[in-house]
């Protein structure tokens, strides 16, 4: 257990810049997405009121909505921050201190992928936290202003959808580098050609096991409906924003699993050939 | 305590080791001497474990290589292992976390004879305080076996120095078994029970260092001078 500690604290501490630098613009894009919606009287629409008055330009809403999103998009970096790590201890040579200790190879690399959850999973809490209160001053704004009764999910559904579809992306991207990782100790010549090849293949793969594992994954998980609710009963109108009408929506928890799942075997496969095929 | 029987390793291109054979009782220092390519690097990594065998044994007291025996031993490559980012305090404190044999008292000694501060990084040192750190590394714990990959490459004489005090000093005779390879002969031939030449991936000659100068009436130096040449 103490080992394990010591490699998951060594490389939270090796990238803790960076960590921290995604950290504090996850905080700062949430901060200003937040602070920035307001209602414009004079277009009647959600605005940006950034500069202390209702900008009168509607694209601005759109605009400051943006950085509700822009941490999520970190998570097309943590697949680099990975073989970064790998390439890393590679050049300082530090591989050889690593593969001398008295460690599986395998701790070794789960803790690098370990590190990355944890930072990833920092910035989905901060991220989505953020992205909670402006639904929720969206929804007041939309409901006190146009007297409607808009139709909505549960904040704690929001959570649910939003992280469905970001850790199902952490884990697939995070299972392609793993595998890259993998491929490289495995073919020493045309490393760049492998490693393309090596996520053309995951990538097909998982798109053609996509159907039978939902048709499988279905029977148990989409059973969970998320329910849609209205926040003004006294209202006669509602603004249907999902579901088309319905009173609920697939929480599309059978594709998260599936994918979460597939990402995890192509970590596997990054940790079966480490363990195998990594010297210095 | 160490058996290491018909290795090969071969890397793409080229053949490492071939057929290498040799045994190593406990307590005894051996020294591997070689031409640069002759496959000492390589022996020492694969008994410590950072490389893997491609054909052969290799066991230490009777445990094939792996997780159990790297823990019985402390290897100090040629190149710096350490990270650059860390303090010599905090790389000690990441090493001793796999070791439970590790002793602070002795690691706090190791560094005072070497010269060391615990809070200077890693990235600021030069390569002389960089082997003085992986002599620390090596001798804060009772390891059973040490291997040392040219402890004296690209370092000033002062660090030579008190690099072999410290193996001096700290070697437990009779119970710490040690591989030394270096180019510089003469610093440790006074040391070396053993001797094993290396030329192409292949043992020219081994035997013990007494026996083998009587024999040819040579310094180990003059023996490697025309053995390995």
């Amino acid at each position: 257990m103490n080992e394990w500690k010591a490699l998951y604290l060594k490389e939270i501490k090796e990238h803790r810049t960076i960590f921290i630098f995604l950290l504090a613009l996850t905080v700062a894009a949430g901060f200003v997405s937040v602070i920035s919606v307001g209602w414009n009287t004079e277009t009647s629409v959600v605005s940006s009121t950034i500069a202390g008055t209702p900008s009168s330009n509607s694209l601005d809403w759109s605009f400051h909505m943006l950085w509700a999103v822009v941490p999520y998009l970190f998570v097309f970096v943590m697949p680099f921050l990975l073989t970064h790590s790998f390439a890393q201890e590679m050049k300082g040579q530090t591989h050889y201190l690593l593969l001398s200790l008295p460690v599986s190879r395998s701790a070794l690399f789960l803790s690098k992928v370990a590190a990355l959850v944890t930072v990833a999973v920092a910035i989905f809490v901060l991220a989505t936290g953020a992205t909670h209160i402006l639904y929720l001053r969206l929804v007041e704004l939309i409901n006190s202003n146009l007297q409607m009764s808009m139709t909505r999910v549960a904040p704690r559904h929001l959570w649910l959808l939003i992280g469905e579809v970001y850790f199902a992306m952490l884990f697939v991207f995070l299972g392609a580098a793993s595998g890259v990782a993998g491929v490289r100790l495995v073919i020493k010549r045309f490393q760049g050609l492998a490693s393309a090849v090596f996520v053309g293949c995951a990538f097909y793969l998982y798109v053609r096991l996509l159907p039978p594992a939902q048709s499988l994954l279905g029977y148990v998980l989409d059973s969970y409906r998320i329910p849609l609710t209205k926040a003004d009963s006294a209202s006669g109108q509602a603004l249907v924003l999902l579901g088309d009408g319905a009173d609920s929506i697939s929480s599309g928890l059978d594709i998260a699993a599936y994918s979460v799942l597939f990402g995890t075997a192509l970590i596997g496969c990054g940790v079966f050939l480490f363990d195998r095929r990594a010297e210095a | 305590m160490i058996a290491v029987d018909n290795l090969w390793k071969t890397y793409p291109g080229t053949t490492a080791l071939r057929g290498v054979s040799l045994g190593v009782d406990k307590g005894r220092v051996v020294g591997v001497l070689g031409e640069n390519g002759s496959g000492k690097s390589t022996l020492f990594k694969v008994i410590a474990g950072v490389a893997r065998a491609s054909e052969g044994r290799v066991e230490i007291n009777g445990l094939e290589i792996g997780t159990e025996t790297r823990r019985m031993v402390s290897y100090l490559p040629e190149v710096s292992p350490f990270y650059d980012w860390m303090t010599i305090g905090e790389q000690l404190e990441f090493v001793a976390a796999f070791y439970p044999d590790w002793q602070p008292e002795k690691e706090r000694e190791l560094l005072e004879l070497m010269r060391l501060e615990a809070n200077r990084k890693i990235g600021v040192l030069s390569d002389g305080q960089k082997a003085r750190l992986k002599v620390v590394v090596a001798f804060a714990r009772p390891s059973a076996v040490v291997l040392m990959d040219e402890p004296f490459g690209r370092i000033d004489p002062p660090s030579r120095r008190r690099i072999l005090e410290a193996l001096l000093r700290e070697y437990r005779m009779g119970e710490q078994t040690i591989l030394i390879s270096t180019h510089l002969v003469d610093e440790i031939e006074e040391l070396i029970e053993e001797v094993v030449f290396l030329r192409e991936g292949e043992i020219a000659l081994k035997g013990n260092s007494n026996e083998l100068r009587s024999q040819r009436n040579q310094s180990l130096c003059d023996i490697f001078e025309e053995v390995v040449s």
